[in-house]
């Protein structure tokens, strides 16, 4: 009862808190939050002879700052700040791109994180064996059900961005199937497979280079 | 004539009477049980929570199958088939939890032998017909310390009829969606021995919940059962039994799926298979007063295959072929020693072995064990009993299982009772044998426990099969069996003549539950699995039950179980308050919390039932009405945290009511009835409850003794 009532106390703070945002105080305009629907992530084409499904083996490369997709040709330069591919993320540092890219994942709700605590630490990508943002059903920002075979974002997982040019987002991933909507238990192979791989997420970007949000 | 006349009660029964006490007289008087303490024991003397199912309730409530019969009962819940009946695709079926244990954990005998062929860890107990059983007896919870594995959460053991007296017996019933069953019963019985035949039909046109989707909802299936059994007793002291039984089914299977990329329908048509034999002698000898022996063989075949063909060009689109074989040798001898000592100590040995599609090649298992029981009655109040059993297995570690029970009778009107005991359960065989490389979705490869090893992992990275082996694969072991440790607490009290109550309290923790991990990835990245002893959980409640004879006609009977389950880790997540839920309407997010938690899936926390029974012997009229009910349950995680806490991961609760009236006159019995009468579905949830289903049976008697029903 008691963690109940703190939890209440929690969520009506911070529903207090971005109403305040949003009707007395506006947010300074260094500090910007975007939603981004449908982004596909290397989608699957089909099945191999071996019944593995593929795709292109392409990261969707995305720039946080100028909220809009990279081609992959520019890969190699800091134009981009997070790449998807499947349900693999990677960002533009350590051996994934030229950049001051890396990131963490932070337990709680996505309006708490008000600042980056101090001390945290930054993880690079180091391809294939570790990223910044971890693989793996439970290890990272999503969970895999083996008995239903559908993929769900963890609740209460934000990931910590520094982004190529060194600036600080914070990202919650909400959907990872085709019109933010996750297929029933029940819906064919074929829909769980087909509509996959389509990210909705938002995020929010601080531009001044400082820890706050 | 005396002598005849126990001659004929001891048939009656699947083990003598033994103890002085339990005198064969007081039988006609007294429920009897034989499960709890593998010596038949009048119910008043059990230390153990037991429920029995008479003849009498199965009739009167218009059973088919023995899942039916059990779904009526307080603390016991029927979970739901699927989609298809386990020849219809080899899901699961419809299997029993009790105390809040899955159906994996239950031990399922048919007159005292284990019934094989689980599928998912499933005994489907429609495979059973109720049409020759004698009662139902449900002990509750850990009891492996006389049966071994499986015996975790309770052990049923379905009591069929012996040759009491001649008889000849047919019956049919008529319901909704075609479904039909047909039995036949037979019986002689001479001096020394008696034959007792049994055959049943059971078909169905199955039906459709969605009539939008291709297919049936449950495909046309149909069964027959044939049980013969013959009682020998050449001495006054010899009896010899032997029974065999055959059951198969068959389910037409016809639906439409979709080829993954191109989207294009393809129809698949075929058929699934059950077979499922056993045959089993026991020859008991009464050396004296104070000694007897059984020695019982038993062996059992359970067969699975389903035939998968595209419609089009009747190519082979699946093929599964599931073929298990249980033999066994068991002798129990039961002493009776000074100072009101009953002594039991009995060993055996058993052998499985596997023949499937599923593995890789052919697989077997041996299993030794011994057990011993003593029941002290300290005084006319006080029994004790403590027993141990050991399992030497090959195929994956051994086990050690005790008990002790202890049964206080205050007064006449109420006694109390407690037990601890333990149980565990074998790694199935897909836990140890599984060979599975998946070439639908992802070409993801698991290994059983006993399939894999360390070196043949670093073998196939030499190889680059495998581009990762991650920590987790060096824990790779010998599995361990499941285990339980179960407390039970209770007692009955009888308030008058008319109304007695029953209570029991009971906690269920659990260990070592097995569960798949990613032991590797293989170098096109799709990961390896494997199994390892885990995972922690626990049940706890507590059950309560009333009888209360309003009159010479009506008896009223009501049944409540309270529940409570958890994983542990789940528990241990939520507190360190890194569990969150996401709202669907505003999709932010909040800490989840204990009282949040619903525990393991598909276990409701109330369980209620109340029946009203009529019986008029003069006119011949019965009647009933049965109300069950079920509060919301957990179906799967929707919100990606791993455990069951926001609303829409609940299925709706739901009471549903059975009403039925029967005439007996003149050798026949005329039952007619509705199960489901408000039509209850839920199509995702219970996708093998058809809604409403009318019935009407015609039973005739060609011998007219008082005791056919």
């Amino acid at each position: 009862m008691k963690t109940n009532l703190i939890a209440l106390a929690l969520i009506s703070g911070a529903l207090f808190l971005t109403s305040c945002d949003k009707d007395e105080m506006p947010a300074p305009l260094t500090i910007q939050t975007k939603s981004v629907n449908d982004l596909p992530a290397d989608t699957i084409l089909g099945l191999t002879a071996m019944g593995q499904p593929y795709g292109s083996g392409k990261y969707t490369l995305y720039s946080l700052e100028d909220n809009k997709v990279i081609a992959n040709t520019d890969s190699a330069t800091t134009k981009w700040d997070i790449g998807f591919r499947g349900t693999t993320i990677i960002t533009n540092g350590g051996n994934s791109g030229p950049g001051a890219g890396g990131a963490f994942v932070y337990i709680g709700a996505y309006s708490d994180l008000a600042k980056i605590p101090a001390d945290s630490t930054f993880r690079t990508d180091n391809a294939p064996t570790s990223y910044a943002i971890r693989t793996g059903s439970g290890n990272g920002w999503y969970s895999y059900n083996g008995a239903t075979q559908l993929i769900t974002p963890i609740p209460g997982r934000v990931m910590v961005i520094r982004t190529a040019t060194g600036k600080y987002a914070k990202i919650e991933i909400l959907n990872y199937y085709k019109g933010g909507v996750t297929p029933d238990a029940t819906a064919s192979d074929n829909d769980k497979l087909m509509k996959q791989r389509y990210y909705t997420f938002r995020y929010t970007i601080q531009s001044d280079g400082s820890k706050n949000f | 004539m005396k002598k005849i006349f126990s001659l004929l009660l001891i048939t009656t029964t699947s083990v003598f009477s033994f103890s002085q006490e339990d005198t064969l007289f007081s039988k006609t008087l007294t429920e009897l049980v034989v499960t709890a303490t593998r010596t038949e024991r009048k119910l008043s003397n059990v230390a153990v929570p037991v429920q029995i199912i008479s003849r009498k309730a199965i009739t009167q409530s218009g059973s088919v199958r023995v899942n039916d019969i059990l779904s009526e009962q307080t603390g016991l819940y029927i979970t739901s088939g699927g989609a298809t009946t386990s020849a219809g695709g080899g899901v699961f079926g419809n299997g029993i939890q009790i105390q809040g244990l899955s159906p994996d954990y239950t031990l399922i005998l048919l007159d005292g032998e284990p019934i094989i062929g689980r599928q998912g860890g499933v005994i489907d107990l429609s495979r059973l017909s109720v049409g020759n059983i004698k009662k139902i007896e449900i002990v509750k919870g850990p009891s492996s310390s006389l049966y071994g594995s499986e015996a975790m959460g309770g052990v049923v053991n379905i009591i069929t009829e012996q040759a009491l007296l001649n008889r000849l017996n047919a019956s049919f019933r008529y319901g909704r969606f075609n479904a039909t069953d047909a039995n036949l019963t037979a019986a002689i019985k001479k001096q020394k021995w008696g034959l007792q035949l049994f055959g049943n039909l059971n078909s169905s046109d199955g039906f459709d919940l969605d009539k939008t989707a291709p297919g049936q909802t449950v495909d046309p299936f149909g069964s027959y059962t044939a049980q013969v059994r013959v009682n020998f007793l050449p001495t006054e002291k010899t009896k010899i039994s032997i029974s065999g039984r055959y059951y198969d089914e068959k389910q037409d299977n016809y639906f439409l799926t979709q080829d993954i990329g191109s989207g294009s329908t393809i129809a698949i048509t075929g058929d699934g298979r059950v077979t499922d034999m056993n045959l089993n002698p026991v020859i008991t000898q009464q050396f004296n007063n104070n000694l007897r022996s059984s020695m019982r063989f038993y062996f059992s075949r359970y067969e699975y295959e389903q035939t998968l063909l595209k419609e089009e060009d009747k190519t082979s689109y699946y093929y599964d072929f599931f073929q298990q074989d249980f033999y066994r040798v068991e002798n129990q001898t039961d002493i009776n020693l000074p100072a009101k000592n009953f002594l039991s100590v009995g060993a055996g040995l058993v052998a499985e072995k596997l023949n499937t599609t599923r593995y890789a090649g052919k697989r077997s298992n041996d299993i030794r064990y011994a057990f011993i029981q003593d029941e002290w009655r300290a005084s006319e109040k006080f029994t004790l009993i403590g027993g141990l059993r050991y399992d030497d297995n090959t195929a994956y570690e051994s086990r050690l299982s005790p008990k002790l029970a202890g049964l206080y009778k205050i007064n006449d009107k109420l006694r109390i009772n407690a037990s601890y005991g333990a149980g565990f359960k074998a790694p199935d065989f897909r836990q140890l044998f599984l060979n599975f490389f998946n070439t639908a979705a992802g070409g993801y490869v698991v290994y059983g426990a006993n399939e894999i090893t360390i070196s043949e992992l670093e073998q196939q990275k030499q190889q680059a099969i495998i581009s990762d082996i991650l920590p987790k694969a060096y824990e790779l072991a010998l599995l361990k069996p499941e285990i339980s440790k179960g407390f039970n607490a209770g007692g009955h009290y009888d308030a008058n003549e008319k109304l007695s109550f029953d209570l029991n309290i009971f906690r269920n923790d659990i260990e070592n539950l097995i569960q798949v991990d990613i032991i590797a990835f293989r170098s096109n990245a799709a990961p390896v699995y494997s199994y390892f002893n885990v995972k922690e959980a626990y049940t706890q409640g507590a059950e309560v039950n009333s009888s209360y004879k309003i009159n010479k006609q009506f008896q009223l009977q009501g049944g409540y179980q309270f529940l409570k389950t958890a994983d542990k880790a789940d528990l241990e997540r939520i507190k360190e308050g890194s569990v969150y839920t996401r709202d669907l309407q505003t999709n932010e997010t909040s800490q989840v919390t204990k009282s949040d938690y619903a525990g393991l899936p598909n276990r409701s926390k109330h369980m209620a039932n109340a029946k009203l029974f009529y019986e008029n012997e003069k006119n011949g009229w019965s009647a009933s009405v049965r109300v069950l009910y079920r509060s919301r349950w957990g179906t799967y995680d929707k919100d990606g945290n791993g455990l069951i806490n926001r609303d829409d991961e609940f299925a709706k609760g739901a009471a549903l009511f059975n009403v039925n009236a029967a005439k007996s006159f003149n050798g026949f019995r005329i039952q007619a009835g509705i199960d489901n009468l408000f039509n209850y579905k839920d199509r995702l949830n219970l996708p093998s409850q058809p809604g409403i289903q009318p019935y009407v049976s015609i039973n005739y008697s060609f011998i007219k003794n008082k005791n056919n029903n």
